[in-house]
């Protein structure tokens, strides 16, 4: 049996336990077995089925980011800039005191910390973010606004039709049922949005 | 009728169910549609990453493979991606493989991380060795080279088929990808 046929069943059985690294079984020749071993362990990973599902691993990787870019509102951002901030060697505080810094909006790095998770996690539509937020992350994170910009343009997936609602309404028995004056009142404290800031505009006013 | 399944049930789906999974579930605004995507992309993150491994820099497999894993499901929603789709991410990962070398994006890397040398020239075209070959085989003996070299069956194992005439097939095989390689 010839060196590469070796290698491929050991890397084919060693995967088959685990998750074998091509780049140890290929250190082991060179020249044409080399290009050989590679396009034969290539042809196989291209066939391998999938990896079992684990919950806590898939968490912790980097499958989750995509995971959110699909089901989410803000492109591939939530693969991307986790990356990009990780390669800046930032911590999400850091960069958020940066970026509301750079924005001048120093004092509110909490409303900015919440903006910025929901761009990670794909929760904040990238319309709404201004190109001052995007040219100031770039800034920290050495990526260009343009390049930014594009990846939260992804399209997201088409909208679900809306299911058939079924309300269950009922009036609750007089004696538990709400004095009027107080119903009124929560009514309009529910209604009332909390007044926008600079910080929404910049993340939810667009252009 | 949409019938919710667990995470053990989805894991046994394969991967058009999954996707037929996740475009009900999305239609019935149902929450295990999320993890019948987090099934299929972890589930094939890792074959994806390691063949991107074999092509690209440290630095930008996980960029890539993240592209290849985003194109590629969001194709298969939208009605464009072609063939099954372990097919379909097949070419869409050698499509992405050959985008990066064709289109050097300036990457945000570390000088500490930089620690790959480019690849060799012609890396990409190693990429499409095997599809080529196999391209020209008939459809029985790719069948046989499929089983044996790239599934692992032992040659009594593939049905119709003499253990000689498996031998004999997977050596011609192995010998067209060699001078493949070697021109």
């Amino acid at each position: 049996m010839t060196d590469v046929n070796r290698l491929l069943e050991e890397f084919i059985a060693a995967d088959r336990s685990g998750v074998a690294d091509p780049a140890q079984f290929l250190a082991r020749v060179d020249g044409l077995d080399r290009a050989e071993l590679e396009a034969l362990i290539d042809g196989y990973l291209a066939r391998a089925p999938r990896r079992a599902f684990d919950r806590a691993a898939f968490e912790a990787s980097p499958a989750a980011g995509v995971v959110a870019s699909l089901a989410g509102s803000s492109g591939t951002w939530p693969a991307l800039l986790p990356r990009l901030r990780h390669r800046a060697r930032l911590k999400r505080a850091e960069l958020v005191a940066r970026l509301a810094s750079e924005l001048g909006v120093g004092g509110r790095e909490a409303k900015v910390a919440s903006y910025y998770h929901a761009m990670e996690q794909g929760a904040l539509p990238s319309a709404g973010v201004s190109d001052r937020v995007l040219e100031a992350l770039g800034r920290i994170v050495g990526e260009s606004a343009a390049v930014l910009r594009a990846a939260g343009s992804l399209a997201p997936p088409p909208p679900p039709a809306a299911p058939a609602a079924f309300a269950r309404r009922a009036s609750p028995a007089p004696e538990f049922a709400a004095p009027a004056a107080a119903a009124g009142g929560f009514a309009e404290a529910a209604a009332e949005p909390p007044p926008r800031d600079e910080v929404d505009e910049l993340f939810t006013g667009g252009a | 009728m949409f019938r919710p399944l667990g995470e053990a049930e989805l894991g046994r789906l394969d991967d058009e169910a999954l996707i037929a999974y996740v475009r009900a579930g999305r239609l019935h605004g149902h929450e295990s549609a999320r993890v019948a995507l987090a099934v299929l992309v972890y589930g094939h993150w890792h074959n994806v990453a390691r063949r991107v491994a074999l092509k690209v820099p440290p630095a930008a497999v996980e960029d890539v493979t993240s592209d290849v894993l985003v194109s590629a499901i969001q194709s298969a929603f939208d009605g464009s991606s072609e063939g099954e789709f372990h097919v379909w991410l097949r070419t869409i990962t050698a499509r992405r493989i050959a985008d990066f070398h064709r289109r050097p994006r300036p990457a945000t890397v570390s000088l500490e991380d930089v620690v790959a040398e480019a690849p060799e020239k012609g890396v990409v075209v190693v990429a499409d060795a095997v599809e080529r070959v196999l391209e020209r085989l008939s459809a029985e003996h790719r069948r046989v080279v499929e089983l044996v070299v790239f599934c692992g069956l032992a040659a009594s194992e593939v049905d119709g088929v003499t253990a000689a005439n498996v031998h004999q097939i997977t050596s011609r095989f192995r010998r067209a990808l060699r001078e493949e390689l070697d021109t």
